[in-house]
């Protein structure tokens, strides 16, 4: 049971993966209807959810599956064309598959049933008008184009004459191995005795198992001369699109009676008796050894077959569960940590020997980390197919043309940042049209093209990666943002803002500034929310708008959430960790600057004075702080303000350890670090600190 | 297409010839035929044989089974890499014998070759 | 040893052109204008294959095939005619007449080469 258990869920990750994979081809195919590698594609990511859906016990899945599957089938062929209806059901499709994987009732019975008639009727028709669409389905896409390997099951029975019109069988049969691998089992139980035999007929015919990427009209091509004459039947009995592990091996019985070669009926009664089902066959007379071989050789050569195509996919990609990865991840954190003990002791001992093993253990464990933070990395475009999906349905559905703009698909990020961004982005994409676009009249109306355009990017720098969604819609209205945040009481009447601090109440909790309650962009808990799921991935999220033009907004990522590049500090006996990423410079204060501020916790940078934190206080550290200390300046939301330290000690990679629960409402504190002298240090969360202090 | 025939007691060997193709299967069928109804053990020397065609195989394969019907034996020896190439074209190369030849061996069975170990019953 | 083949197209410039296909792919190659000009020119050779066109002056290739067939040596060798698309009804009267096969003009020397070795080993 555990077992299962197991399997199912493996299979519903795939299930999910697949239909990630399926929703962005349907878009593909949406735009390019005749993009044969999408149809291909489409066909077999459903083959895949029916096939394993069936043998993890997800019945209605693989039902439902398969009439998509019967129609794609179809399109593939050229039998059936891809419109907007084929696309719209096959999404909701989707969705359904979603709802079904997701365990019982978690679907709609009805939506299934009807979409399942949908399917059903497509399919119908698809067979009614084939004659004609076939053939334009088949110049369109000639087999060849197919590049994909399939392995054929042929039966070549030359006519009893073939040697008289100058054809030898051995030079098809050696044609037939230049196409690949190929197996070829005689029959020759047509060889009659001596006396009967015309020595110049070929009583021979032959089982053939191919596999080979050339086509079907390769094979036939071998055949074109003796064709009309001989009996000739290609079957096609194994598909590289096939998953080598979830379609059963045939049975040899199966084998037999699928060629013709046994009856169903002999096939049971022989498995009744549960004996050796070759030997019973043969024994009884049922049919001959050759035939039994030739099934035989057709395993075999599948089996390697697929072996070998596994053994091809295994080498490309392994999947690893996430824990694991998770663990590694700490494993190689506990490392940098004691290797820093080790580098520190080296330096300490004044040994030689010592602090070059230490460089080099250093110089290991830096490599190690990279490559697995590495491992752990995801391009960000494997989340576009969702985006387009949700813009899609969205501009659908409030009857807008949006079309959505995706840029750095090869990003990566890690996989947690990736799934932590998903809801931030999905409230931002969907603020984006439907307070953003306007509708297709009101563009014309101001001399923009209908149809709005909402831009997701990626891109690199640094450490950091930069999300961007761009929107060419509206723009911010000033005035109706002052206007909300007056009545919201967030600002008072008279207060003067810059353009960027009116454009920040937008993340004020509980600001909305849609008129209209609608069911897309939800009741207003959006950009609060938005921005402490960003700044809890220690990122930062910034806007920008021009009114009548658009909205930009700009997420600052980290590339991982593991380990950081950081300023370790001290103050009194006590070491804190500060996340380099916030941090700008650091200036020197003085008793006298103290003074000469008088009394304001003001620091005189350059002839600018900005304001800090002095931690000191803040914590209720006992002691005096010494005469020079040290304000250490970040940037928070391009505020700059500074954190008043003891002194600071220098950069230093953390390894970041959660605090758990207990810990879990002290503000200012993100999080700790062992130190390489085994101590623990505090990771301090700047901008609560600069929002609390 | 040259063939010798010799008999000592009741093993008669016909001795084949170079090439054995089509055009020689009538003459091959006719002596094998002579060489089958005068011996009760026959044996086919293939020493001479370089190369064999698929019909030759036949007759071979035909009296073969004649001679198992009538209780008598059929053997080949010294076949040479133009015969084995042929019947691994052909197909004839084969790891299970036919129904009617009993206990007697096939004459294309190959017990050098490991029988078929994909069995999935 | 090379195989010999015969050739039989009316047209210079294509006769020419399939001999030195298949010269070049190491046959040996008897050609001839038209059926009559063939048979004369065969002169008891052994012709491992015959490649001939069917509209010809003197003697067509239907003809051609026809009188073969009958001759010694000629059972067996298989014999591809050069066809248009259009003429499904000789292509269909060269079969009866014991053609093994044919080639659609105008064709490749790939092609031609891609049958010959369906026939040739």
């Amino acid at each position: 049971m555990v077992m299962n258990e197991q399997h199912k869920e493996a299979f519903r990750e795939e299930a999910y993966e697949l239909l990630a994979e399926l929703e962005s081809a349907l878009l593909e195919l949406e735009e390019n209807p005749d993009n044969q590698e999408m149809i291909g594609r489409t066909f077999r990511a459903m083959h895949t959810i029916k096939g394993s859906g069936a043998m993890f016990g997800f019945t209605d899945i693989a039902e439902f599956t398969h009439e998509v599957e019967t129609v794609y089938d179809k399109v593939r062929g050229g039998l059936v064309s891809v419109d907007k209806s084929l696309i719209d059901s096959t999404l909701k499709s989707c969705d359904l598959i979603r709802a079904m994987l997701g365990g019982a009732g978690g679907a709609d019975e009805a939506e299934i049933r009807r979409l399942k008639d949908v399917f059903m009727n497509m399919a119908r028709s698809g067979t009614e008008d084939s004659p004609e669409k076939a053939k334009t389905g088949s110049a369109s896409s000639p087999s060849e184009n197919r590049s994909s390997e399939k392995t054929y099951r042929i039966r070549f029975k030359p006519a009893q004459d073939i040697y008289l019109t100058g054809t030898d069988p051995i030079l098809l049969l050696n044609e037939l191995r230049e196409l690949g691998e190929c197996r070829v089992v005689a029959h020759l139980n047509e060889i009659p005795p001596l006396d009967e035999l015309n020595p110049e007929f070929c009583y021979t015919y032959w089982d053939i198992i191919l596999t080979t990427s050339r086509g079907d009209n390769a094979i036939r091509d071998v055949f074109i001369f003796v064709e009309e004459d001989s009996e000739l039947r290609i079957d096609v009995i194994d598909e590289s699109s096939l998953p080598f592990d979830q379609v059963e091996q045939k049975k040899l019985g199966h084998i037999l009676v699928e060629r013709g070669d046994l009856t169903a009926e002999d096939m049971v009664k022989v498995l009744e008796s549960r004996k050796l089902f070759g030997e019973l066959v043969v024994e009884k007379g049922l049919a001959e050894p050759s035939k039994i071989e030739a099934a035989l050789v057709e395993q075999q050569q599948v089996r390697e077959v697929r072996q070998r195509r596994q053994t091809t996919e295994t080498a490309s990609s392994i999947r690893v569960p996430s824990d694991k990865l998770d663990t590694l991840v700490n494993l190689v954190g506990e490392l940098v940590t004691v290797q820093a003990r080790l580098t520190q002791t080296a330096a300490f001992r004044n040994d030689p020997h010592l602090t070059l093993i230490a460089e080099e253990v250093e110089r290991l464990t830096s490599e190690l980390r990279d490559s697995t933070l590495n491992i752990r990395m995801m391009p960000f475009g494997s989340t576009f197919g969702k985006f387009k999906r949700l813009v899609r349905d969205l501009s659908d559905d409030l009857g807008k043309e949006v079309e959505m703009i995706t840029e750095g698909a090869s990003t990566e990020l890690d996989k947690t940042v990736i799934e932590r961004l998903n809801d931030p982005l999905v409230h931002i994409i969907r603020n984006s049209i439907d307070h953003g676009i306007e509708s297709p009249e009101v563009r014309e109306a101001h001399g923009k093209p209908r149809h709005g355009t909402v831009r997701l990017m990626a891109e690199h720098s640094g450490d950091c990666v930069f999300i961007t969604i761009q929107d060419d819609g509206a723009g911010l209205d000033k005035d109706a943002i002052r206007a909300k945040a007056i009545e919201r009481r967030l600002i008072s009447e008279t207060a003067e803002l810059s353009e960027k601090e009116l454009f920040g109440l937008i993340f004020a909790p509980g600001f909305s500034t849609a008129k209209k309650i609608t069911g897309v962009s939800g009741r207003g808990v959006g950009m609060d929310v938005v921005k402490q799921a960003i700044e809890a991935l220690r990122g930062a999220i910034e806007i920008s708008s021009r009114k009548g033009e658009g909205t930009t907004i700009t997420i600052r990522l980290p590339l991982t959430l593991a380990i950081i590049e950081s300023l370790l500090v001290k103050i009194g006996n006590d070491r804190y960790v500060l996340p380099l990423s916030f941090v700008e410079e650091c200036v020197v204060l003085t008793g006298r600057d103290i003074e000469a501020a008088h009394g304001k916790d003001l620091a005189n940078v350059r002839g600018h004075m900005v304001p800090y934190v002095p931690l000191r206080k803040r914590f209720e550290l006992k002691g005096d702080a010494p005469d020079i200390q040290q304000v250490v300046i970040t940037s928070i939301d391009g505020e700059r303000v500074g954190l008043l330290v003891d002194t600071v000690i220098g950069e230093h990679q953390t390894v970041i350890k959660s605090l758990g629960k207990v810990y879990h409402n002290v503000h200012g504190i993100s999080g700790a670090t062992i130190l390489g002298d085994g101590t623990v240090a505090l990771i301090l969360d700047i901008p609560q600190l600069v929002k609390w202090g | 297409m040259n063939t010798t025939f010799n008999v000592s007691g009741d093993t008669g060997t016909l001795a084949l010839s170079e090439s054995l193709t089509i055009e020689d299967a009538a003459g091959l069928k006719e002596a094998v035929g002579d060489a089958l109804t005068s011996s009760a053990n026959l044996t086919v020397d293939l020493s001479a044989v370089d190369a064999i065609d698929l019909c030759c195989l036949q007759v071979l394969c035909s009296a073969h089974r004649t001679a198992v019907s009538r209780d008598k034996t059929l053997m080949i020896i010294n076949p040479r890499d133009g015969f084995r190439e042929t019947i691994r074209e052909t197909g004839y190369l084969r790891h299970v014998g036919c129904v009617d030849t009993g206990d007697h061996r096939c004459l294309w069975v190959d017990r050098s070759v490991e029988k078929a170990e994909c069995e999935t019953w | 040893m090379a195989h010999t083949l015969l050739i039989v197209v009316d047209s210079a410039s294509m006769r020419q052109m399939v001999s030195f296909t298949l010269k070049d792919a190491g046959y040996d190659v008897i050609a001839a204008a038209n059926g009559k000009d063939a048979l004369t020119k065969l002169d008891g050779a052994k012709i491992a294959m015959v490649i001939t066109d069917l509209n010809m002056p003197e003697m067509d290739g239907i003809e051609l095939i026809k009188q073969l067939r009958g001759k010694a040596g000629f059972k067996f060798t298989p014999i591809v005619m050069l066809t248009t698309e259009s003429q499904d009804s000789k292509k269909m009267a060269g079969k009866q007449a014991g053609a093994s096969g044919w080639i659609v003009k105008p064709f490749k020397p790939d092609q031609l080469l891609d049958t010959v070795k369906k026939f040739v080993k």
